[in-house]
């Protein structure tokens, strides 16, 4: 299977678009090496603006560059273009519904040795309740850049959470993207899995492996987390009873919370939340991480077995 | 529409589907609305995409994108008939909802190409399914031989289906049976038969539009009272069989064999009146509407019938009515030469090869509008 990092995808899409639309300029906080955005500057250096180690100011000109009808992405890590500059993202971007593209960059644990501090582990929790943006957190490369143009299109600020190191590729270039719409990758009966970024693939190996031993379970992309594809997850609910999510994030707030949210006002179904629990991570290699914090396909497979189980039960 | 009088004829018994979709109706706010007054679900078919998508700009920018993306034309028709359906069927969400199942559905017809083809409307029934990723939707198979083990093997999968160009009593009878059989099998493989939903769409006015068309023929060669005898049938076929297929509607699901498969969770297939629209402008623009009034049904009426129905429509009871009279009726229809079977089974294959050819006329349309940016 193929692999390829999002953030070079996305560095390849964001190049491609410049050339088509002269609108888009390009903000970055001193790591376009690392966000792929210099493949953007290099060739259009009188639209890149680098404002160094300040996301403040990156956020703040941008929602200002929009006013004139400039199309500005605001590329850095995850953690920096969130967590730091949250007061402008909110007021400044958010507030005043200006649109802007947030690129965050080395999201969720697999951005390894960096360790605690570099890994983003609650962006879609800290963004999925601000009003007006979008936030989407693309499965793989090909997902990617197909995402890098949807957001173009959507007039308003959108989050999108990129990684770190090669994802392998699990979409088709005839899969299609729409934004607020999830895939289903896989069908089945017994369970759902919903899931987004890397652990879709996890959740696929998991589905495949419980396969053998007759266990048939649904895979969901759910790549845009706000707004979250509501008739998918009560499609699930209805027509397979029971769901388990899938996110490299913290466990509160996230993707399974948006799902879990939606599932006990719609149709309440025994849930299974698979993510970081409540813990800060810690310098390792992205797999070692992954399975010391519980995010791999066994730790999928055990909690969909856990949740057929209550769903049998609650009979 | 102040007084929600879709509203009140649903709390009555029946149903009222839009026969219609389109982007710009999702867009505008008239769909929006439509739902606030009471409308309770929505079904299309190739002849109503092939009029939005040929009749509205709205669709163009979708298919500039595909259609530069290097999408074949069948992937863009694909793409946009989803993303419609998608859309309504979000709306009606709350109604879907708020029913406990029971309606807020959105219709799509799964490629009348392949209605002769049992295998390949199965597995085309089942890439759809997957790809809307909707509660809300029923996918449309044909009443036809070839439709029958379609519809069982579907709905035991737990498709939701609407089984559609249902014009006799012996294609609802099978009809019926097919459901019954795909909930059987559904149950055996331990699913919940509770969460599948199928209706059954019996169309009424193309049968008399061809029946007023035989006796106008024959009157013309006759004369005296027979003529006079006969010609007074006119406009009357089409709700008479629709009578019949009631009655047979409320014995089956009220009876024995049900009655068990109803305690297990399944539920009623109910009817649905198709084809409501008046052709003959002799008759009153809600005949389809009044005279088709039953509990237990949906009526799925085209924009210009349903908006006559809420200007001037009055909720009154009309069925099960007379149905020995509606038997007479088609038997004096049967002696003078004009046997509804035949018309039936005739108007079934036009109704398909009719589905086919708005389906060709749809990829052509989108093929064309392809070709325009091509071109520029």
């Amino acid at each position: 299977m193929d692999k390829k990092a999002t953030r070079d995808a996305f560095g390849e899409a964001l190049l491609e678009l410049g050339r088509e639309n002269r609108d888009i300029v390009v903000l970055s906080g001193d790591l376009e090496d690392s966000t792929r955005a210099e493949y953007f500057k290099k060739e259009f250096p009188e639209r890149f603006f680098n404002l160094g180690i300040a996301e403040q100011d990156i956020l703040g000109t941008a929602a200002g560059m929009s006013t004139d009808g400039l199309i500005p992405f605001a590329c850095s890590f995850a953690v920096f273009l969130t967590n730091r500059a949250y007061d402008i993202l909110r007021i400044s971007i958010c507030y005043n519904n200006r649109n802007v593209k947030l690129i965050g960059s080395h999201g969720g644990l697999t951005v390894g040795p960096d360790g605690a501090t570099a890994q983003c582990l609650e962006d879609f929790a800290i963004l999925r309740v601000l009003p007006n943006i979008k936030v989407i957190c693309p499965v793989d490369a090909i997902e990617t850049k197909k995402a890098t143009r949807a957001i173009v299109e959507v007039d308003g600020p959108v989050y999108m959470r990129l990684s770190r190191p090669p994802f392998p590729v699990i979409t088709k270039e005839t899969d299609e993207f729409v934004i607020g719409r999830a895939n289903i990758m896989r069908e089945g009966r017994d369970a759902t899995v919903i899931a987004c970024g890397l652990m879709v693939y996890e959740a696929l190996m998991a589905a495949d492996a419980l396969s053998k031993e007759g266990i048939e379970v649904r895979v969901i992309n759910m790549h845009t987390i706000k707004p979250v594809d509501e008739g998918a997850i009560i499609a699930a609910a209805r027509e397979t009873g029971a769901i388990v999510t899938a996110e490299e994030h913290q466990i509160n707030g996230g993707l399974g919370s948006a799902v879990a949210e939606v599932l006990v006002r719609r149709i309440p179904v025994p849930v299974e939340m698979i993510a970081v629990n409540d813990t800060f991570g810690e310098s390792g290699e992205p797999e070692e991480l992954l399975s010391k914090y519980g995010l791999k396909d066994v730790d999928i497979m055990n909690a969909i077995k856990r949740v057929i189980e209550r769903k049998r039960g609650g009979k | 529409m102040a007084e929600k009088k879709l509203q009140r004829l649903a709390e009555f018994g029946q149903s009222i589907w839009l026969d219609n979709i389109s982007r710009a109706m999702i867009q505008d706010g008239r769909l929006k609305a439509l739902i606030e007054d009471g409308l309770k679900g929505m079904t299309s078919n190739p002849t109503i995409f092939d009029k939005s998508i040929s009749g509205g700009r709205e669709y163009d920018p979708l298919i500039k994108e595909l259609h530069n993306q290097g999408r074949t034309t069948f992937e863009i028709y694909d793409e946009l008939t989803v993303r419609d359906v998608q859309d309504a069927a979000d709306m009606f969400m709350t109604v879907y909802e708020e029913t406990g199942g029971l309606d807020g559905y959105v219709s799509l017809e799964i490629n009348p190409e392949l209605a002769m083809d049992t295998e390949e409307t199965i597995k085309e029934g089942r890439r759809l399914h997957k790809k809307v990723n909707r509660p809300n939707v029923m996918f449309k198979v044909p009443s036809t031989d070839a439709g029958f083990e379609a519809i069982s093997t579907l709905l035991s999968e737990g498709i939701n289906i609407n089984v559609t160009l249902i014009f006799s009593v012996e294609q609802y009878i099978k009809t019926v049976n097919a459901y019954l059989e795909g909930m059987k099998r559904l149950i055996g493989n331990g699913g919940d038969p509770a969460r599948v939903r199928s209706v059954a769409s019996v169309f009424v006015s193309r049968i008399d539009t061809a029946v007023d068309k035989m006796i106008d023929d024959k009157v013309e060669s006759m004369g005296g009272p027979d003529a006079e005898r006969l010609r007074s049938l006119r406009g009357r076929a089409g709700v008479a069989n629709s009578m019949v297929i009631y009655g047979r509607y409320r014995e089956i699901f009220s009876g024995q064999e049900f009655a068990e498969l109803g305690a297990r969770g399944v539920n009623v297939q109910r009817v649905l009146w198709g084809s409501t629209g008046t052709k003959d402008p002799a008759y009153s623009d809600i005949k389809y509407v009044t005279e088709l009034m039953g509990k237990g049904t949906i009526n799925t009426l085209p924009d210009h019938t349903l908006y006559a129905f809420i200007d001037h429509g009055t909720i009154s009871e009309a069925l099960p009515g007379d149905i020995e009279g509606a038997r007479v009726i088609l038997d004096t229809l049967r002696g003078f030469g004009i046997d509804i079977d035949e018309v039936c089974s005739r108007l079934l294959d036009d109704g398909v090869r009719a589905f086919q050819e708005s389906f060709r006329s749809l990829l052509k349309t989108i093929d064309e509008k392809k070709k325009a940016y091509t071109a520029a």
